[in-house]
């Protein structure tokens, strides 16, 4: 999927937009018939994809976004780690199945919250992924998604800490 | 396939307009989705709209249709004639009101089962096909080049059952926007363990019997898109098309491992 969607999805004027990186001539998939590939960075998070993996949904101090794409039936979940005192992300982790710009911008978006704040993660902007990645027009949603699955992250994150929060209560009722 | 309807929205238009519907009856839809704001986001409905913008055009399209969407033969001027000429055999220029049922000769719907579409395509490439004409005139080449491309659009759309449902929503004027990131976290968490569990099994046997999952959910998601279709009900059909979606999605994969 990612091979034949790059080339035929590519703008040739999107390369462009990589120029401060100066690497565009070593991107790979760069075939000789001159058939244009996805960013080198979205290949290598999708080669490489960086924090792959799951925490358990049900800790309290764990975070999940689950979100998808109908377009391309793509599911994409999103987990984040929550320093309790700070309310700093100390760690985050992915599992994305959908095409190679899904999990590059699921990856990246990992890379991105890892040691921030809450309230800082959910200004991340999908057009600032999409930028880092520089995917193609048809492929902006994959970044939407990335950006809606740390956001869903978070709500989630606050949701079980306000249930928390109410449950001594709910104990006290109960006895 | 979806993205694909570009241009044919555009024939849509005049589709739409040229459908025949009790005046009082259109606002009806459009409270169905106001009624329901969740799953309405995921989709825009713009009948309404849709409907006033091409009023005027409907109006002159039957006109010049005589009423019955087919016209008189460009070349030879015989009545009736409908993508080729039956008397001169020249192809006919792509007529927007025409939809892909009627091509196929099919009342408008989702259940098409046992209709031969294979047959009747290649009947239609035997007439339409650009390689028959390639002696004539430019005209007649262009009018070949379209009708051909139309006919295997068609073809396309009405062969599978998704976009089969997904162009019937559209010829109702509802636009799925599928880019649109859905939170239905009951079926996106039984998504994740399917793709998980195809992911992490090798064996045939698991694979396969995943595969048979996948396709009885597609049918009888298939059957719910029919039954909300019927019933006017787009919010629900919209969801089931999701529903097909994921589990064809799913089901690739399987095919993609075995």
């Amino acid at each position: 999927m990612l091979r034949t969607g790059g080339s035929r999805l590519v703008a040739p004027g999107l390369r462009r937009l990589l120029g401060p990186s100066g690497r565009e001539g070593a991107a790979p998939g760069l075939s000789a018939a001159g058939v244009r590939a996805y960013h080198e960075r979205v290949v290598d998070h999708y080669n490489n994809p960086r924090n792959v993996g799951s925490f358990d949904k049900d800790d309290p101090n764990v975070g999940t976004g689950l979100v998808g794409a109908p377009a391309c039936g793509d599911v994409m979940k999103l987990q984040i780690r929550v320093d309790e005192g700070t309310g700093k992300i100390v760690d985050a982790c992915f599992k994305t199945f959908g095409c190679g710009s899904a999990i590059a911008s699921s990856s990246v978006a990992t890379e991105w919250v890892k040691g921030k704040q809450m309230e800082e993660v959910v200004t991340i902007k999908n057009t600032e992924i999409a930028k880092h990645l520089s995917l193609p027009p048809v492929k902006l949603h994959c970044s939407m998604l990335a950006e809606d699955a740390i956001k869903a992250a978070v709500k989630d994150y606050e949701a079980k800490k306000a249930k928390v929060g109410d449950s001594p209560a709910e104990k006290v009722a109960e006895a | 396939m979806w993205r694909r309807a570009g241009p044919i929205r555009l024939h849509l238009a005049a589709i739409a307009g040229r459908r025949i519907r009790p005046p009082p009856q259109p606002p009806t839809p459009q409270a169905t989705f106001s009624s329901s704001a969740s799953s309405s986001s995921s989709f825009h409905h713009n009948l309404g709209a849709f409907r006033d913008s091409i009023g005027a055009r409907s109006r002159s399209l039957s006109n010049q249709t005589g009423g019955s969407g087919d016209g008189e033969c460009w070349s030879c001027g015989a009545k009736g004639v409908f993508l080729s000429c039956g008397s001169c055999r020249s192809v006919q220029p792509v007529d927007p009101a025409v939809d892909y049922f009627r091509i196929f000769g099919l009342d408008r719907g989702y259940n098409i089962k046992d209709n031969n579409l294979e047959g009747k395509y290649k009947d239609w490439q035997k007439k339409l096909h650009p390689d028959l004409v390639h002696s004539k005139s430019e005209k007649e080449r262009a009018f070949a080049a379209e009708q051909s491309a139309l006919v295997i659009d068609a073809y396309r759309t009405l062969s599978k059952p998704l976009p089969r449902a997904l162009y019937l929503l559209q010829l109702e004027g509802i636009h799925v926007d599928e880019e649109k990131t859905i939170n239905d976290q009951e079926l996106l968490m039984e998504m994740m363990e399917i793709r998980e569990s195809v992911s992490d099994s090798s064996d045939s046997q698991t694979l396969e019997k995943i595969q048979s999952q996948m396709k009885r959910k597609v049918e009888t998601w298939s059957n719910s898109f029919q039954e909300a279709f019927d019933k006017g009900d787009f919010d629900r059909a919209v969801e089931a098309t999701q529903r097909m979606r994921y589990y064809e999605r799913a089901m690739e994969e399987t095919v993609k491992k075995l």
